[in-house]
């Protein structure tokens, strides 16, 4: 049996070391928008080269998800999910926390500077 | 696995409270940055099954027993481990399945029962690992360890089902989340098992 010293120093380190980590996450920038559907990416958006706001629907099997894109910043506007988390999230334009729509399998995360190599290679 | 009336009743009304727990936080939103996120409430019903057993003592009886009077005491704690009307680890674990399946059902969505019983099952194994190594005073210690593993086993899951790793970057808040949520229903927990074990055998 520890002290419960002990276990207070182990949950501090812990949670010191995840805030250091959230904040270093935060600091990136994007310029590219990646959407993936289970896996697959299906659409890439250089969000620097944006000049006019649009939307985008996403169909897949597990249902609909619609997408607002502006200069900088991307969305989900709507989704036929029971609990739309991923239109709650409101507008991501930076850093690498993803917008993720779980019941759906789609996924929008962000890339810094230019198309990401693996992509181009695939291409 | 034979066991009492009183047993049978004691796990069917637990696993029904935190039915109702469960289903009652999922129709709560808390407005937070990460989707989905949860206080994990319906947890303090696992983890008070968990330490409602043998207390700390009878569980690190045989590894502190030394000399005579402490083995009287141990014979004493003895009996009450080996009480057929004590909660085991499985009879946990077989609570946190009825619950997790049950929920699912009533909710009504595939996805939401993958994500349970993947982060239900990484965060009960990690709770009974701890109860090992804790006393009946550190039990929020054991609520935050299954609250961020429960965190962790559900990014994991998100991983593997939409394929994508760059859902690892929300690991960090979850275990600030999974550190603060699981303190406190942790602490719910121990308030309750410190109320409760006191009468359990008295009929």
């Amino acid at each position: 049996m520890k002290t419960t010293g002990f276990w207070i120093i182990i949950l501090c380190g812990l949670l010191v070391l995840s805030v250091i980590a959230f904040i270093l996450l935060k600091r990136d920038t994007a310029d590219v928008a990646l959407v993936y559907s289970d896996g697959v990416l299906i659409e890439q958006i250089d969000m620097t080269a944006i000049s006019e706001p649009y939307t985008f629907t996403i169909e897949t099997t597990h249902g609909t998800n619609t997408i607002a894109v502006e200069r900088g910043r991307i969305r989900v506007v709507d989704a036929d999910c029971p609990d739309k988390s991923c239109v709650k999230q409101g507008w991501v334009g930076s850093g690498v926390v993803p917008i993720v729509c779980l019941p759906h399998g789609l996924v929008i995360e962000f890339s810094g500077g230019g198309a990401p190599e693996i992509d181009a290679i695939a291409r | 696995m034979r066991m009492t009336i009183k047993k049978m009743t004691l796990l069917a009304t637990l696993t029904a409270a935190a039915l109702v727990i469960f289903m009652v936080e999922a129709q709560i939103d808390l407005p937070f940055i990460v989707p989905g996120m949860k206080l994990g409430l319906a947890n303090t019903i696992t983890l008070f099954a968990l330490f409602y057993g043998p207390g700390s003592a009878a569980r690190s009886a045989t590894s502190t027993s030394t000399g005579a009077a402490a083995n009287t005491t141990t014979g004493a704690n003895t009996n009450i481990k080996n009480n057929t009307d004590n909660i085991t680890t499985a009879n946990a674990l077989l609570m946190l399945i009825a619950r997790i399946l049950l929920g699912a059902l009533f909710i009504g969505r595939i996805t939401a029962f993958i994500y349970s019983i993947t982060g239900g099952l990484i965060g009960f194994a990690a709770q009974a690992a701890m109860k090992k190594i804790v006393t009946d005073k550190q039990i929020w210690v054991c609520g935050a360890a299954g609250a961020v593993m429960h965190n962790v086993g559900q990014i994991l899951a998100a991983m593997l089902i939409t394929g994508t790793s760059a859902i690892a970057a929300y690991l960090p808040i979850l275990i600030i989340a999974g550190i603060i949520t699981g303190v406190l229903t942790g602490m719910v927990a121990q308030l309750a098992v410190a109320r409760l074990a006191p009468h359990k055998y008295s009929t």
